[in-house]
């Protein structure tokens, strides 16, 4: 169903099956992405979103069917692959400052038995700079806010310099006008041909934030550009079966495409 | 001498000890340097019975092996069991430290091993097993020996893999992720716990190893918020115990080992007190003197 893509896929999933107990969480995904795109993943909770991102990690293992990216087996590529996960977890009472985190992006770098030297504190504060916590380099991480938590994990991924990113969640606990700022870091990011994949349950963003989306509920419901994809059809797909979340999406569609003039506004999810 | 050679040693073993505390504190395991130093009991023992001698080398390895089967069998029961990690850790130890107690009253003839030996240790016969050249020359005490090898092996470690060991502690998926596995860095480490419980254990017995694991650790965490720190500190606090610890001993003539644990508590306890970032006190007089006022029902 989806498009054909006729460069090198940033990420191919072939026929891929995760399950916990004997129980699939994820089933005979099927997928490409294309590089240079900003990538949403959208479905309900315990859709399997973090899954299939651990999943395309190597953190977990598959029942069936295999993974690349750029058409390589994930451990050929680790250091250009990227990635945030979702902020609880880790302990945030960890004896750490803002610096020492953000640094650990560049240790797949630097390898075994090598020191962090100048170099990659620059890297890192830069990054820092960009999600706008530079003030707070050298901050204790267990005196953060968790917006702040959450900047700091994006920044640490940033310090990577990866081509592609997979980030678990980024705006949970962000406040508005960050969000805006980061997906403007991200936006500029994908003109650099570099592939941001992200998990997202806002709904109501989806269409000014991504490229691309990918519709998850345990099975693959649908991936492709942002404007042909996320119809109504496939979001009640999608959250099919709860009820008041369904007119709660079809409220949306219908103010997505007919603006609503008479200001009734309904809090949308 | 003597007291320079018992002293020596007690800092050996409590800063060994100290170093690898602070991973198992923030990895939340401390109760695992309890299961393996219990659990490594039967290793002694079946080292013992199969190669007759109390050769320290053959100890090691035996306890050292089952240090790495508790490991293993923890994570078992914790992942494909299911058990929360709390209840696999007791389960697993108990059991195996059970099984060390009947071998040792089964053999209690033939073994020249006592439970009060292993638990409690005797760290006042340390300068009484001095290591001899061929031609008699006296070298030392051999734990000394042992503890500084151990030590040495400690301290290289963590200088050559502190990023890993570092990364995953605090986040292992994001290890994984980028290719550090976290499961190695988690078996490495688990050996030496066992094999630094297994060397205390002839000089400080099993129960001070325990207080040593989490004690200094648990003290420099309340008194720093910078990793590295926290493991300068962890040493320094295991020395502090040790020489105090030594000299409460001799004042009170008491248990050395007893005595290291006393101080260990305490010096906790003072930091509990006082630490400058998480201590009881300084809450309280930073509460007073900001004068925060109480939040209110309607905010
Ligand atoms: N370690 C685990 N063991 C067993 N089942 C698990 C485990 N992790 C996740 N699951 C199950 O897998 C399913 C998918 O979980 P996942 O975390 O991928 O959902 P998600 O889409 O990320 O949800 P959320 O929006 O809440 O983050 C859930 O039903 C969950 O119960
Ligand atoms: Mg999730």
């Amino acid at each position: 169903m989806q498009p054909d893509i006729t460069t090198t896929p940033a990420l191919e999933v072939h026929d891929l099956t995760v399950a916990f107990d004997r129980k699939p969480v994820l089933w005979n995904i099927d997928l490409k992405l294309p590089a240079g795109k900003l990538i949403g993943i959208i479905g309900p909770n315990g859709a399997g979103k973090s899954t299939l991102i651990k999943t395309v990690m190597g953190l977990l293992p598959l029942s069936s069917g295999y993974v690349r990216l750029y058409d390589q087996p994930i451990d050929n590529v680790r250091g250009r692959i990227s990635y945030v996960p979702q902020r609880e977890s880790v302990d945030w009472d960890f004896p750490a400052s803002v610096m020492d985190v953000v640094l650990m992006g560049r240790y797949g770098k630097l390898g075994l038995f090598r020191r962090v030297r100048q170099a990659d504190r620059d890297v890192a504060l830069d990054c820092l700079r960009k999600v706008g916590m530079e003030a707070y380099a050298n901050r204790q991480i267990s005196q953060l806010s968790g917006g702040q938590q959450q900047r700091t994990f994006l920044a640490r991924a940033l310090a990577q310099q990866a081509d592609i990113y997979f980030m678990d969640e980024p705006f949970a606990g962000v406040d508005a006008a960050t969000e805006k700022a980061i997906i403007g870091l991200l936006q500029a990011m994908t003109e650099a041909q570099k592939t941001v994949i992200v998990v997202h349950h806002d709904l109501q963003s989806v269409t000014r934030y991504f490229d691309w989306v990918i519709m998850l509920n345990t099975r693959l419901v649908a991936c492709g550009p942002t404007e042909t994809t996320f119809t109504q059809q496939n979001l009640q797909e999608t959250y099919g079966g709860k009820l008041t979340l369904l007119s709660d999406v079809g409220d949306l569609i219908r103010r997505e495409h007919f603006p609503n003039r008479e200001g009734i506004s309904k809090p949308a999810l | 001498m003597n007291d320079l050679y018992i002293i020596l040693t007690a800092s050996l073993v409590a800063c060994s000890c100290g170093l690898l505390g602070c991973f198992l504190i923030l990895r939340k395991m401390a109760m695992v340097g309890d299961a393996i130093s219990h659990a490594v009991l039967p290793g002694i023992v079946i080292a013992f019975l199969l190669s007759g001698s109390r050769d320290s080398l053959t100890m090691l390895l035996g306890a050292g092996l089952i240090g790495m089967l508790t490991t293993f069998l923890i994570e078992f029961l914790h992942k494909k069991a299911r058990l929360q990690t709390d209840a696999s850790i007791g389960v697993t130890f108990t059991w195996l430290f059970a099984i060390g107690v009947v071998l040792i009253s089964l053999f209690a003839g033939k073994v020249d091993l006592d439970q009060d030996c292993v638990l409690y240790g005797e760290i006042a016969y340390v300068p009484l097993d001095m290591l001899l050249s061929p031609t008699g020359l006296i070298f030392g005490p051999r734990a000394l020996y042992i503890m500084g090898a151990i030590f040495t092996l400690i301290v290289l470690f963590i200088a050559f893999g502190y990023k890993e060991l570092l990364l995953t502690t605090f986040d292992p998926a994001f290890a994984s992720a980028l290719g550090i596995s976290a499961t190695f860095w988690h078996y490495l480490l688990m050996g030496a716990v066992s094999a630094t419980t297994v060397a205390s254990f002839e000089s400080v017995g099993a129960i001070l190893v325990v207080a040593l694991l989490i004690g200094p650790a648990a003290t420099a965490y309340l008194l720093t918020d910078n990793f590295l720190v926290m493991l300068v500190l962890a040493c320094i606090a295991g020395v502090l115990v040790s020489f105090s610890g030594y000299y409460v001993a001799v004042w009170l003539d008491g248990s050395i080992a007893g005595a290291i644990a006393g101080m260990t508590g305490l010096l906790f306890a003072l930091a509990m007190l006082f630490s400058p970032t998480h201590g009881v006190l300084f809450k309280k007089l930073r509460m007073t003197s900001n004068e925060v006022p109480a939040p209110g029902p309607t905010t």
